[in-house]
């Protein structure tokens, strides 16, 4: 009966029946009562509102990819007829086209011309082979993408190549090779090199752009203006035709207050790509620098090896990271940054010296800033966006050396701890770099770091950088995940489906 | 609206692709939301959706004219969603995103429904293949157990038999959540009201929980 209950398959009279016996037995109420709360429970699990746009969004999404599935079967029947690794090659493009929705939908904000945006990243989700041939600084630029390889951008005294495997910069000035990890999105990374979708993925609300009607080499185009806040400006063409980006033009501000032009034309669309444009081997004699995280992971391996049978084991990186309360953190690149706040799970906070904000929950994040407030929505929880600082900072900054790892097992405050030490190269530009002693103090008992010193190579003697101790806690001052915007404060919600 | 649908359909499978645009429209949110709680994640639920549109465009011909088409998208869409999780179980994703409504909760409030949603949802997807669409139909979704059968392509015996036994699974690894519920005299009536046979929706018409 109760069996019926839950199926929602109890007529009346059996209700009553089931109420009646439930009254003196306990062990079935009990049983009722358990499951009616597991039934409660899944009831409570919320998923969150796609937007009233939604329908139309997937509707426009849908149809786009089932009229590219037709035009490339037409295309393939002309051929050797549809491999199957071509029909996942078409899942890509398609996937590549939901980035760009994403994006629109993203950026789309509550200003009804807006669409300037969802024109111009539409035109360039379409791209699946292209050949750019443009000026850049005054220099030639040549830019190759493809969904099948990666992207390909060349200038007169730089080389980068990406792809699914890593990304490889040459400057040729100096003969040095920088490894970095792979894009997660290489097709997103080419279009934001080839296109510059970056720009307007700095679009902030209050910039300014319009569309207009033109004409390109005396073809009818779209053309899209924009003009930023932060001081640079950009006019994009849009074939009317091929509704793809035709040429582009961008001008910034040096730091002298001269202005720095960027011109690209002369784009080729669905053009055969040589696979080899995306192969890299490093020049002879060149300087390899692999800054791929794979490459400076065995630091904390090191250490936790050297702990073994110790609750440090139990230490992970991200566990380090995302379960700590950092206090007057000062970092290399948010030099006005002065307090974060982090409890995994609930979210982070951040605060700098100029009374700016950030509260992060879930996907959510609120900012108030000297310009306003807005609320927007982010690929990243607040896990994996910690996570991703702190990598950043290690992918960007620190480079292993050939001097092994020292780990230390000590006592503090009459509690175990173990000391490693570890030592880098540190890039502060391009041209600069340092020597840099890294010294990171783990608790044993509970296992979690507690400590890290930064040391600087200041003519052969060790300076103290940036010293961070780390405190844990019980219990977090209250308000410190909410927040309401000031009053008098204009509030954009960036949010997806809100817009 | 039916007969607009029904039109809709028959333009659809005929190659109409604006047709079955609107069809996307009209049942997309629907489809999100079905993908979003088999892999309680937006992206992953926006591929679903789309997905699943997909294939049924592909499958339209096949599509008997006259019958529901919400039940026979929905039949695809779990199958996109079971074949999504195996595809997932190979690769072991990232940690979950919880989404929870945040307003007006305090901040120890809010920490312990996100742990009790994480949690909920881990053990949801813990569960065997179909007993998690079982669940995910009947329970999430507020289909009947005929309406889940046939979006299962299964018997409605099946269907109660994949129910009992995930609720049992639910019950007995939640049983730390569950706690003080031992004796819920008070509850049994409005537990019994909210399940009487009478207020069980139909296809087309769950309401957003």
């Amino acid at each position: 009966m109760m069996n019926l209950w839950s199926d929602r398959q109890l007529p009346g009279e059996g209700r009553d029946g089931l109420v009646a016996h439930l009254q003196p037995c306990a062990a079935c109420r009990s049983q009722y009562a358990q499951l009616a709360r597991v039934s409660a429970v899944l009831r409570g699990l919320d998923v969150p509102d796609p937007g009233e746009s939604y329908g139309h969004i997937l509707s426009t999404a849908v149809q786009e990819r089932i009229q590219a599935a037709q035009r490339r079967s037409r295309a393939w029947a002309l051929g050797s007829g549809m491999a199957r690794a071509t029909r996942l090659r078409l899942l890509v493009a398609g996937a590549v086209l939901l980035v760009g929705i994403v994006c629109v939908a993203v950026l789309r904000g509550p200003v009804g011309n807006t669409s300037a945006f969802a024109d111009t990243l539409k035109a360039m989700a379409e791209v699946r082979t292209a050949h750019a041939v443009g000026t850049s600084h005054g220099e030639k630029t040549e830019a190759w993408l493809s969904v099948d390889h990666g992207y390909r951008i060349e200038l007169p005294d730089r080389l980068r190549i990406g792809t699914l495997e890593a990304t490889w910069d040459w400057d040729r000035h100096s003969n040095k090779v920088m490894i970095y990890d792979p894009e997660p999105d290489v097709m997103r990374r080419a279009l934001a090199e080839l296109s510059g979708t970056h720009w307007l993925a700095e679009v902030r609300p209050g910039d300014e752009y319009q569309t207009s009607d033109a004409s390109l080499e005396g073809k009818a185009a779209k053309r899209i203006d924009i003009r930023s806040h932060e001081g640079w400006s950009a006019t994009l063409w849009i074939d009317a035709d091929t509704e793809r980006v035709a040429r582009m033009e961008r001008s910034r501000t040096a730091g002298d207050g001269s202005p720095v032009p960027e011109d690209r034309t002369d784009f080729e669309y669905g053009v055969t790509v040589d696979p080899a444009l995306f192969e890299f081997e490093p020049p002879a004699e060149a300087t390899v620098v692999d800054a791929r995280i794979g490459s400076v992971r065995g630091i904390l391996d090191e250490a936790l090896k050297a702990a073994e049978g110790t609750p440090i084991h139990e230490v992970t990186e991200e566990k380090v990271r995302l379960s700590r309360r950092q206090a007057n953190w000062l970092d290399f690149d948010h030099p006005r940054r002065r307090e974060a706040w982090y409890l995994r799970g609930v979210g982070s906070r951040r605060e700098w010296a100029d009374g700016g904000v950030q509260v992060r929950q879930g996907r959510t994040v609120w900012d108030l800033g000297p310009r306003g407030a807005s609320v927007t929505e982010t690929d990243n929880g607040p896990d994996q966006a910690l996570a991703f600082d702190w990598l950043f900072s290690l992918k960007m900054q620190v480079f292993p050396t050939d001097r092994p790892t020292e780990v230390t097992p000590g006592e503090r405050d009459g509690a175990p701890i173990v000391q490693v030490t570890s030592y880098f190269t540190n890039r502060l530009t391009a041209e600069v770099t340092h020597k840099t002693k890294l010294v990171l103090v783990f608790g044993l008992h509970p296992g979690r770091l507690i400590e890290s010193s930064c040391y600087y190579d200041v003519a052969g003697e060790w300076r103290l950088g940036e010293h961070t101790r780390l405190g844990y806690p019980e219990k977090l001052p209250e308000g410190v995940f909410e927040f309401k915007p000031p009053p008098g404060v204009t509030v954009r919600d960036m949010r997806t489906g809100r817009g | 609206m039916q007969g607009d649908e029904t039109a809709l359909v028959a333009r659809a499978g005929a190659g109409d692709i604006q047709a079955f645009g609107s069809l996307a429209e009209m049942h997309g949110k629907r489809v999100y939301r079905l993908a979003y709680r088999f892999c309680w994640n937006g992206d992953d639920a926006h591929d679903i959706a789309q997905e699943t549109f997909i294939r049924a465009f592909e499958y339209l011909r096949g599509f008997r004219q006259g019958s529901d088409f919400g039940p026979w998208l929905y039949r695809i869409a779990v199958n996109v969603c079971l074949a999504h999780r195996q595809r997932e179980q190979r690769a072991r994703r990232a940690a979950l995103l919880v989404p929870v409504e945040t307003g007006g909760a305090g901040e120890e409030e809010l920490a312990e429904r996100i742990a009790v949603s994480s949690r909920v949802q881990e053990e949801i997807r813990r569960l065997p293949r179909r007993q998690q669409a079982a669940v995910v139909l009947f329970e999430l979704e507020g289909l009947s157990v005929d309406e889940t059968a046939r979006a299962m392509g299964c018997s409605t015996g099946s269907v109660k038999r994949h129910l009992h036994r995930a609720r049992e699974t639910l019950r007995r690894r939640l049983l730390d959540l569950l706690a003080g519920t031992a004796d819920a005299s008070g509850g049994v009536e409005v537990g019994l009201q909210s399940r009487s046979a009478d207020d069980e929706p139909m296809v087309g018409q769950t309401a957003a929980r």
